[in-house]
């Protein structure tokens, strides 16, 4: 292991950009990452920073199932992403569709027949701090070492 | 003499400010923005669609998830308008609880909107 992928180990453990996309939920779970910045949870004590800006972000918070205008825009927004990316799934709707995955619904779930999804946090909405501990786990074991498991 | 230059300049769907996603295409001239044009529909999931046909029972809490800020006030209109095409009377009592409920609902959407404006411009 060299010194300079030790160095990246340290600045990625305390430094994650999170950005969440909402493609189509119903805001329930939008308030829930909000309420994760609020003082109460404080997600920057470990070192999260959300901006919501696809382009500097390594973790995407995915939230919702997938309406028509996202069937594409999803797969762009993942590829603007710099590598490494990890993409976490939030809520019941990414995952199977919840309450909208009825006869005559226009959204197509699950999230990940579009893009590659590490995680997953079910609820409808679940709690902040499901939501916290489901990014700081996944995040160590995308993000330590990265290099040196490429091929 | 100052150089003005049109410019058309996309924004969204997905940008650092906006908590939903909404696309804007602006025509400017220099500083000034002359015209906007807004593509809505990002967050269409047929709500109105699934409801159709169905008894009410299994579509109230539907109702509900059309905001999830504001859930109480969307599930009152859709009670108010069940009362009123079965010809129900409220109760005093009940309407003077629906009147405290949708206030309390007032207050938490007002608070959520303050501390997202102020968490967008990070003050």
């Amino acid at each position: 292991m060299s010194i300079l992928q030790d160095i990246k180990n340290a600045v990625r453990s305390r430094s994650i950009h999170v950005a969440y996309v909402d493609v189509g939920s119903c805001n329930g779970c939008d308030i829930e990452v909000l309420a994760c910045l609020a003082p109460r949870y404080d997600i920057e004590q470990y070192g999260i920073y959300v901006h919501n800006n696809p382009r500097e972000a390594d973790v995407l918070l995915v939230i919702g199932s997938v309406t028509p205008q996202w069937v594409d825009k999803l797969r762009d927004i993942w590829d603007k992403i710099p590598e490494p990316k990890v993409a976490v799934a939030i809520g019941n709707c990414p995952i199977s569709g919840c309450v909208y995955a009825r006869r005559g619904t226009l959204t197509t779930p699950p999230v990940e027949n579009y893009i590659p999804i590490a995680a997953q946090v079910p609820g409808c909405p679940p709690r902040p701090t499901e939501i916290l501990s489901a990014i700081l786990s996944v995040a160590p074991l995308i993000f330590k070492d990265y290099e040196e498991k490429q091929p | 003499m100052k150089k003005t230059v049109d410019v058309s300049i996309p924004l969204g769907p997905v940008h650092p400010c906006w908590k939903e996603p909404v696309r804007l295409k602006c025509e400017t001239a220099g500083e000034r923005v002359l015209r906007v044009e807004v593509e809505l529909g990002y967050m269409k999931k047929g709500i109105e669609r699934i409801m159709r046909g169905r008894p009410w029972q299994e579509v109230m809490f539907l109702a509900e998830r059309v905001c999830g800020i504001c859930s109480v006030i969307h599930n009152m209109v859709f009670i108010e308008a069940m009362e009123q095409m079965s010809g129900i009377t409220v109760p005093d009592r009940a309407a003077y609880l629906r009147v405290v409920v949708n206030e309390l609902d007032r207050i938490v959407s007002h608070l959520i909107a303050n501390f997202s404006y102020c968490y967008t411009i990070e003050h």
